[in-house]
C-alpha cells in the first residue's frame, strides 16, 4: 500500500516491527526482505512515487522531480557536483544500470583491515545472486551497443587496454537515448530500466509493506540506547511560506497564515530501524536525531568517485544521444589487487544537449561552435577510486553541508585519467579534446597534452561530478574507527541498521548500486533470523 | 512574462546573461521561453539555494565597477565589455567567482537549450521528431 504525503491532512502514526527510511538501492532491498519475512515494514520516501510514463525527457522538470536540491546538491565549495536520487527507487531510477559486482580484493581488505566478518566473496555470493536474479541482471548483448561506446572501445583496442562490455539491470530497451539519466519512461517489470520502484518496492509492497511517499524523516527517536521510532513530516502540496506579518495583519490574515502553515506529521514506533536515505542524508539524519556518536565517526570518511567528462570532436557523425549510454568501461588502470588505494575508471558517457553544454568550456561564441558538433562528439568519464575522504555535517537548519578536497594523489591520478582519456580520443580518431574548464584549451594533436598538466584540476576551474557518495557511516569492528558493525548495526545504538552506501569502509572503485543492494540483502536477511533485534 | 521567483529587473539580468552566455547569433535565441523556464526550475529549487542564487544574480549586475572598472551595471555594458566581464569571473583567481560564473552560466544552458526551438537536433525536448 502507498500513501501519498502531499495528500495527508491530519497527523499520522504506525507502529510496526521495522521502519525503513529510504527506497533505493539499500532501502528497498531491506523493505521486501524483511517483509516477506513475515514483518510487519514501513517505508518513509522523501521524494514522490514516481509514474514513468510521465517522464517528460524536459531536463529542468525531470532535475527537479529526481534528484536532491534539482541535481545542484554540492560540495561546500561548490567543486564537486553531486547528483543523488529522490523518490521512489532513489538513485536507481535515474542510473545508468552498471550492474558491477564488488571487487574480490576491496573486500578482503575490508575484511582485512576494518575487521568485518563474512564478506567475502564467497560470503556475499549469494545475496549478489540473489539481487541480480530480482534486477533481471543481464550482459549487454553487441547489438545493443551503440555507436559511442563502439568507438571507445575502438579506442581502448587500439591503445592495448583491458575493457569490456559490461553487464546492465535492464529489459528490451525500445527506445534508449542519453535521457536514460533523466528517468526511463518504458520502465516496467521486464522492460527498460529495472530501477527498484519497479523490481524490489512491488515485491515489498506485495508482501505487506507500507510506503508513504512525500514523508521527510525528521529524527530517529531512541530511548535508553535502543532506538523506539521515528518522526517525520508530510511535504504537502498546499504548504506554503507564511505571508509577511506586519502591523496591519489582521486575525483572520493570522489565522490563514496558521492553516497554510500547517505541517502534518508521522509517527512511527518501531522495534528496529533501517537508515537507507544515501551516504548525506543518512548522516544527517542520525546527526539531527543527536543519536550517540562515541567515536566521532558519524559523517566521515566520505568519499565521492569524482568524476571528469572528456570530450571528443570527430569528422564522422556519433550521435551519441541515441541507444544505451553506457555499455563499454575500461578498467585497465583500476588494479586493485596491486594498488588498492588507487586507479580509476575510463567509461562513455553523453547527456541531453543541457548536461552535454555544461560540460563544454568556455561560453558565448566558443561555446556555441562547440555546441554546434553535439552529433559528433563522443566522450568518455574519468570516474576516480578515490582515497580523499570529506565530511558531511549539519548546519543550523539542519541541512546537510558536504566538506570535500581532493588529495594531492587524487588530483595526479585524474589528470593521468584526463590525459589517457585524451590518448583514447585520439586513438578512437577524434579531431580535437574537449575538456570542461571554465576556459577553452584547444588540443588537436597527442603531442598538446601536456596543457592538461599545466592545467592541473583546480577546484571550480574544472567541472567535476560525482553520483556515488558513500563511506559516512562506515563498517567495522572497531566501535573507535567505524559506526555499524559487520551486519549493519550501529555499535552505539540497539535496533538500528544502516542499509545503504554510508556503509562502505573505503571507495568501492566501481559503480555500486550492486554491492549496495547485495549488502541491504544480507543485513535484512541476518535482521530477519535474529528477530528481535 | 509571468515569473514565479525573479522580479521583472532579475529577469532582465537574465536576459542579458542568457545572449551572452549562449552566444547572441545562435539559432532563436528566443529570450522569454528561456527565462521564465530558469524561474520555474530555480522556483522549485530548496529555499536555500533559491536565496544563493538570487544574490548571486545581483552581485553579478553590480560588480563591473569593482572588477571591470565600468561605472554601470552589467546589464548596461556594451556587449563586448560584458563578455570581457564575464572573462573576468570565469578565469578569477578566487574560487568562489569561477564558481558563481559557472553556476550562472549553466542555468542559461539549461534554460536555453531546453527549448525546442534551441534544440536543434530535436532531442530531449521533442524525442518523437528526432532525426
Amino acid at each position: 500500500m502507498i500513501i501519498q504525503g502531499r495528500t495527508v491532512r491530519q497527523d499520522l502514526h504506525e507502529t510496526v516491527d521495522v521502519c525503513v527510511i529510504g527506497s533505493g538501492a539499500g532501502g528497498a532491498v531491506a523493505a521486501k526482505e524483511l517483509a516477506q519475512a513475515g514483518l510487519s515494514v514501513v517505508v518513509l520516501e522523501a521524494g514522490e512515487n514516481h509514474d514513468p510514463t510521465t517522464f517528460s525527457r524536459r531536463t529542468p522538470e525531470m532535475l527537479l522531480r529526481l534528484f536532491w536540491e534539482g541535481g545542484m546538491r554540492a560540495t561546500h565549495d561548490g567543486s564537486v557536483l553531486i547528483s543523488q536520487g529522490r523518490g521512489v527507487g532513489g538513485s536507481t531510477v535515474h542510473n545508468l544500470c552498471y550492474a558491477v559486482r564488488p571487487p574480490n580484493s576491496i573486500l578482503a581488505r575490508w575484511e582485512a583491515e576494518f575487521g568485518i566478518q563474512d564478506l567475502s566473496p564467497s560470503d556475499l555470493s549469494p545475496s549478489l545472486d540473489r539481487v541480480e536474479a530480482t534486477l533481471g541482471v543481464k550482459q549487454i548483448q553487441e547489438t545493443q551497443v551503440n555507436r559511442l561506446n563502439r568507438i571507445i572501445e575502438r579506442g581502448c583496442k587500439a591503445m592495448g587496454w583491458r575493457g569490456a562490455i559490461q553487464r546492465h539491470n535492464r529489459g528490451p530497451c525500445p527506445d534508449c537515448s542519453a535521457d536514460c539519466l533523466l528517468g526511463c519512461p518504458t520502465s516496467q517489470p521486464g522492460i527498460g530500466k529495472q530501477s527498484m520502484a519497479v523490481s524490489y518496492i512491488p515485491q515489498a509492497l506485495k508482501a505487506g509493506a507500507r510506503l508513504y511517499t512525500d514523508c521527510l524523516t525528521e529524527s530517529i527517536v531512541a530511548e535508553n540506547g535502543r532506538v523506539v521510532g521515528v518522526t517525520a513530516r508530510f511535504l504537502s502540496a498546499d504548504v506554503r511560506l507564511p505571508r509577511r506579518v506586519d502591523t496591519k495583519t489582521t486575525s483572520s490574515d493570522r489565522s490563514e497564515n496558521k492553516r497554510r502553515c500547517k505541517v502534518y506529521r508521522l509517527t512511527v514506533r518501531s522495534k528496529a530501524v533501517v537508515l537507507a536515505a544515501g551516504a548525506i542524508n543518512s548522516p544527517q539524519i542520525w546527526l539531527n536525531s543527536r543519536l550517540p556518536d562515541p567515536g566521532k565517526q558519524v559523517g566521515r570518511n566520505l568519499h565521492l568517485h569524482p568524476a571528469i567528462f572528456v570530450g571528443g570532436l570527430f569528422d564522422e557523425e556519433v550521435d551519441a544521444y541515441q541507444g544505451i549510454p553506457q555499455s563499454f568501461y575500461i578498467d585497465h588502470f583500476l588494479d586493485l589487487a596491486r594498488n588498492p588505494e588507487s586507479g580509476y575508471l575510463l567509461m562513455p558517457a553523453f547527456g541531453p544537449m543541457e548536461l552535454v553544454a555544461a560540460s563544454m568550456p568556455s561560453f558565448g561564441r566558443e561555446h556555441r561552435d562547440l555546441m554546434r558538433s553535439y552529433r559528433s562528439i563522443a566522450a568518455l568519464l574519468v570516474l576516480l577510486h578515490d582515497r580523499s575522504a570529506g565530511r558531511v555535517t549539519v548546519n543550523r537548519r539542519g541541512n546537510p553541508a558536504i566538506r570535500y578536497r581532493l588529495s594531492r594523489a587524487d588530483r595526479a591520478s585524474l589528470l593521468e585519467g584526463l590525459i589517457h582519456g585524451a590518448q583514447l580520443l585520439f586513438a578512437a580518431g577524434a579531431k580535437e579534446i574537449t575538456l570542461p574548464y571554465t576556459r577553452r584549451v584547444v588540443i588537436k594533436r597527442e603531442s598538446n597534452l601536456d596543457v592538461i598538466r599545466q592545467r592541473g584540476v583546480v577546484e571550480n576551474d574544472i567541472l567535476i561530478a560525482s553520483s556515488h557518495p558513500q563511506g559516512t557511516l562506515r563498517m567495522g569492528s572497531d566501535p573507535r574507527k567505524a559506526v555499524v558493525d559487520s551486519y549493519g548495526q550501529a555499535h552505539a545504538i540497539n535496533g538500528l541498521f544502516v542499509a545503504d552506501a554510508s556503509l562502505f569502509p573505503s571507495s568501492i572503485g566501481v559503480p555500486p548500486m550492486l554491492t549496495i543492494a547485495a549488502m541491504a540483502d544480507r543485513i535484512a536477511r541476518r535482521l530477519a533470523a535474529n528477530w528481535p533485534p | 512574462m509571468r515569473l514565479q521567483f525573479f522580479s521583472p529587473t532579475e529577469a532582465e539580468i537574465l536576459t542579458v546573461l542568457t545572449e551572452r552566455m549562449v552566444g547572441a547569433d545562435f539559432p532563436d535565441v528566443v529570450h522569454a521561453p528561456t527565462v521564465t523556464t530558469i524561474d520555474a526550475f530555480v522556483a522549485g529549487l530548496p529555499l536555500n539555494l533559491r536565496v544563493q542564487l538570487r544574490r548571486a544574480l545581483h552581485l553579478f549586475q553590480w560588480c563591473p565597477i569593482l572588477f571591470a572598472g565600468k561605472l554601470h551595471p552589467f546589464t548596461r555594458l556594451s556587449p563586448h565589455d560584458a563578455d570581457i566581464y564575464i572573462r573576468s569571473w570565469a578565469e578569477s583567481r578566487f574560487g568562489l567567482r569561477r564558481r558563481l560564473f559557472r553556476g550562472l552560466r549553466d542555468l542559461t544552458f539549461l534554460g536555453y537549450y531546453s527549448q525546442s526551438a534551441a534544440n536543434i537536433y530535436q532531442t530531449s525536448a521533442d524525442k518523437t521528431e528526432r532525426r
